[in-house]
């Protein structure tokens, strides 16, 4: 179920509505767990069998891991985790491995005998199976008692709100919620619809706008000149992070209005004056995963200095290949992880004290935002492009292009800037807005109006909006198929 | 321009702060002021202003334009054609009115067909030309004798919802699923037992809800004035690439050896005479005749359908073809056919005179036949 179709508004509203009239968590836990399983298996019934499987190892390990002397404890987190990788590698991995070995033969002059199988990838289940594997490992450190009761771990695993596109939760952050009585807040509950309204603005407005546009850019490349392209990757640079901010704020509004929080997974990314901001900003809930239950475990800052790059790279690496099986994601992880050692090691050389004070400095934050945000840029044409091919067309596009400006220069003759009709307005206006004006702190402060009916006509004015503007064909959601 | 009014919300929603006084139920009031506004507003506003865009529109508006041109056209007989591409691509409604000049009959044709239209599409833009044409007009439309010219195509005939499934979601699809036509286009499929798909009754259900909700003008981002230009004839050129002419010409030379071959479907479809009862509601004060064609084709299947369509067509209106041996004979020629049902331009021009003689030869029967409420019997 898409969060911007009709039957998810059906869905919604018989949920709320049952959900608020039971009379306490006895009743409504189960109803959660029937309604998740009713949410998921709208895509495909056929998976809610691999979800239940999913909560079951979890439900097991945790129990086990309570119940057993520690020296087996260890194996048994160890099993699970294996178990639930397998599984996610099983749907997600199986056929890039294959095809990958076929191609490295095919290069060596050889042939195999077997083929790809047909695979369906299940909706979410990088989600899932982190969050299952993020329960195992934080009862193995005692960090969280293992859950008692199957229907409580059941709704935190598969609760719709995030379960097929995040945010990622941690244990410790939804599980101990669902120990605590909910009240109904109506404060709360209309702060989760200025969320949901927001972020519907964000996914069904600008992300499938951009999306109509962008798309037969990419689809036919090498029919577009090059500042068609510049567009096109321009376009996408803001797509992504509306539709992916927007599916995120969506789903913490969706959680807060049945009572929960869910944390906050993107804060303004457009805005990071450095690589290590950025992934404070973006997709936070993964980077926190990969921190937790990769990096620190890998050994994290607490080694020497070409050990720690390591261990960046590795994480960011896999945090590419978690997006998805296809050689693209991984040079996206890749590049991420070097541009993030390089920004490191600048922070080491250039002592980063000194450098706070230089943030100070208007030309010093500008030309660090224009330079963070370029790499952020580039490192997004790889993720977008179909096939390597066209990673490579697009980068040999450009770099014609800049070599044929620079020889006009040379030359003394003038450059011809002939831009063809696009719609910049359409890719500039709401990037800008979003990252100049609501994401700046200060701003907000000095023109913020206090006003309860203001902000409920503000709502009113977004959803029936968002209708009015949204695009009708109806686009998934990019993170979806992670 | 349009792209700031949601930038404007995105900024109301996080500059604006609830002060003490939030309440749930000042937030539902709000919303229900709002949303009841919002579908009295809608209710009032003129389709043109929702959808200036969609092709439907461009193409109703460019044949009212030309029939409020025409010379006196309240005292000539009005043929109105709706069809699908067949139409589209085979018939030149202005080369049409020239040939029945030819032929000693002073009338007036527009045409609305566009590729890939269903019943319910071309229902739809028979609801927009009424709309556009305005209450003087229509008035003036009853009293000329205005005839209804209605494509006979299998595929369309037999499934009143034909492409929806490959066309949801586009924006032509939602223009035309509005409440009222997907409630019939939900009857129709109800009694054809076409679709069977438990989620077909939701899809039609979402469209009609976003054709009401996700009014074209905003959901496009276009400005009101924008407005594509449309040739309402398209003549295609060369042949389809799947498109084994040799083939079927073998095919059909050899199946003129043997009657057609009878068909395993209800002629008419139930479905088919439901549409035709709406139809004869919105348009049977106004039109005097309505009267059945069956272009050429090629494939057999459908040859087979015009001919046993042919048998069943209601008494109380006229049917025109299928074309004879002779007729097809000629036009067989490679450089004539885009694929088995589609003429290119020089097929076109065939196609069209064949229509204005069958309308000629049949003429006093299509002024003597008056449109009835349809009995199949």
């Amino acid at each position: 179920m898409i969060f911007t179709t009709l039957p998810f508004l059906f869905f919604l509203l018989v949920v709320l509505g049952v959900y608020w009239i039971l009379p306490s968590d006895r009743w409504r836990h189960p109803f959660l767990f029937v309604a998740n399983f009713f949410f998921y298996g709208w895509w495909n019934w056929k998976f809610t069998a691999l979800l239940f499987i999913v909560i079951l190892i979890a439900y097991g390990a945790g129990r086990f891991l309570e119940q057993v002397p520690s020296r087996f404890q260890k194996p048994i987190m160890m099993g699970a985790c294996t178990l639930l990788l397998g599984i996610l590698g099983y749907f997600k991995y199986t056929n890039f491995f294959l095809e990958s070995i076929h191609l490295a033969f095919k290069k060596m002059g050889g042939t195999l005998g077997w083929t790809t199988f047909k695979i369906i990838l299940p909706a979410g289940i990088s989600f899932y199976i982190f969050q299952a594997i993020s329960y195992v490992v934080t009862v193995y450190r005692q960090k969280l008692v293992a859950e008692e009761s199957l229907i409580r771990l059941g709704v935190y695993l598969s609760f719709f709100p995030h379960l097929v596109a995040g945010p990622i939760i941690h244990a410790p952050t939804f599980l101990p919620q669902l120990h605590e009585k909910r009240l109904f807040d109506a404060p709360f509950f209309i702060e989760g619809c200025r969320k949901f309204a927001l972020g519907f603005l964000y996914k069904a407005v600008f992300a499938d706008h951009l999306a109509a546009v962008i798309n037969p850019i990419f689809d036919h490349l090498q029919e577009q000149s090059v500042w068609r392209i510049f567009g096109g990757c321009l376009g996408f640079y803001g797509q992504i992070y509306f539709d992916f901010a927007g599916y995120s704020l969506m789903a913490i509004g969706v959680a807060q209005l049945l009572g929960y929080t869910l944390p906050e997974n993107f804060h303004f990314p457009y805005r990071a004056t450095s690589l290590i901001d950025f992934w404070h900003r973006w997709h936070i809930s993964l980077s926190m995963w990969l921190r937790d239950y990769l990096y620190i475990p890998l050994g994290g800052n607490r080694c020497s200095l070409p050990r720690n790059y390591t261990n960046i790279i590795i994480t960011m690496f896999l945090g590419g290949l978690w997006h998805g099986a296809s050689w693209n994601f991984l040079l996206w992880g890749g590049l991420h992880g070097v541009a993030l050692c390089l920004n490191h090691a600048w922070r080491t050389l250039s002592n980063y004290k000194e450098e706070k004070i230089l943030e100070k400095n208007l030309f010093y934050t500008v030309g660090a935002w224009l330079l963070t945000q370029g790499v952020v840029f580039l490192c997004w044409i790889p993720f977008r492009a179909a096939r390597w091919s066209d990673t490579f067309y697009i980068f040999h596009t450009w770099y014609l292009c800049l070599s044929d400006f620079m020889s006009r220069c040379l030359h003394h003759s003038l450059p011809i800037l002939n831009i063809p009709p696009f719609p910049w307005l359409l890719v500039i206006a709401p990037l800008l807005f979003d990252t100049a004006i609501n994401g700046n702190d200060q701003l907000k402060k000095s023109f913020q109006w206090n006003s309860s009916l203001g902000l409920c006509l503000a709502i009113t004015l977004a959803l029936l909006g968002g209708l009015l503007f949204m695009h009708t064909a109806a686009v998934n959601f990019i993170y979806f198929q992670f | 321009m349009l792209i700031f009014l949601p930038i404007a919300l995105s900024l109301a929603l996080e500059f604006i702060i609830p002060s003490s006084k939030l309440s749930l139920k000042m937030l539902l009031l709000t919303m229900g002021v709002g949303l009841f506004f919002f579908i009295v507003l809608r209710l009032f506003l003129p389709t043109a202003w929702i959808y200036p865009e969609a092709e439907t529109m461009i193409r109703v508006r460019h044949e009212v334009a030309y029939l409020l041109h025409a010379r006196e056209w309240q005292k000539k007989p009005l043929l109105i054609l709706e069809g699908s591409s067949a139409t589209e691509y085979g018939i030149n409604g202005r080369a049409l009115e020239q040939m029945l000049a030819q032929r000693g009959i002073e009338a007036t044709v527009i045409e609305f067909s566009l590729p890939g239209a269903n019943h319910l599409e071309r229902l739809f833009m028979l609801q927009l030309f009424l709309e556009e044409l305005g209450k003087k007009h229509r008035e003036e439309l009853a009293r000329a004798p205005t005839i209804l010219m209605s494509e006979v195509f299998d595929s369309y005939d037999q499934d009143m919802l034909y492409l929806f499934k490959k066309e949801a979601y586009s924006l032509r699809t939602i223009q035309w699923l509005h409440p009222w036509n997907a409630f019939l286009a939900w009857k129709m499929a109800s009694v054809n037992k076409v679709q069977e798909n438990a989620f077909f009754r939701w899809r039609l259900l979402e469209h009609a809800f976003l054709n009401y909700f996700c009014v074209g003008i905003f959901s496009s981002l276009e400005p009101l004035n924008y407005q594509k230009k449309m040739n309402p004839f398209s003549p295609l050129s060369g042949k389809k690439r799947t498109f084994d002419y040799i083939k079927t010409e073998e095919e059909f030379k050899r199946s003129l050896l043997s009657p057609p071959k009878k068909i395993g479907m209800t002629i008419p479809s139930a479905g088919w005479q439901l549409y035709y009862q709406e139809l004869y509601q919105e348009l049977g004060g106004l039109c005097h005749s309505l009267v059945f064609y069956a272009l050429p084709t090629l494939e057999l299947q459908r040859r087979a359908y015009q001919f046993a369509f042919a048998q069943h067509h209601p008494f109380t209106t006229t049917f025109l073809g299928p074309p004879s041996l002779d007729f097809m004979n000629m036009l067989l020629h490679q450089e004539n056919w885009f694929d088995g049902v589609h003429p290119t331009g020089t097929g076109a021009i065939l196609f069209t005179e064949w229509l204005a003689e069958e309308i000629a030869t049949h003429w006093s029967e299509i002024l003597a036949t008056q449109w009835r409420m349809l009995n199949t019997e």
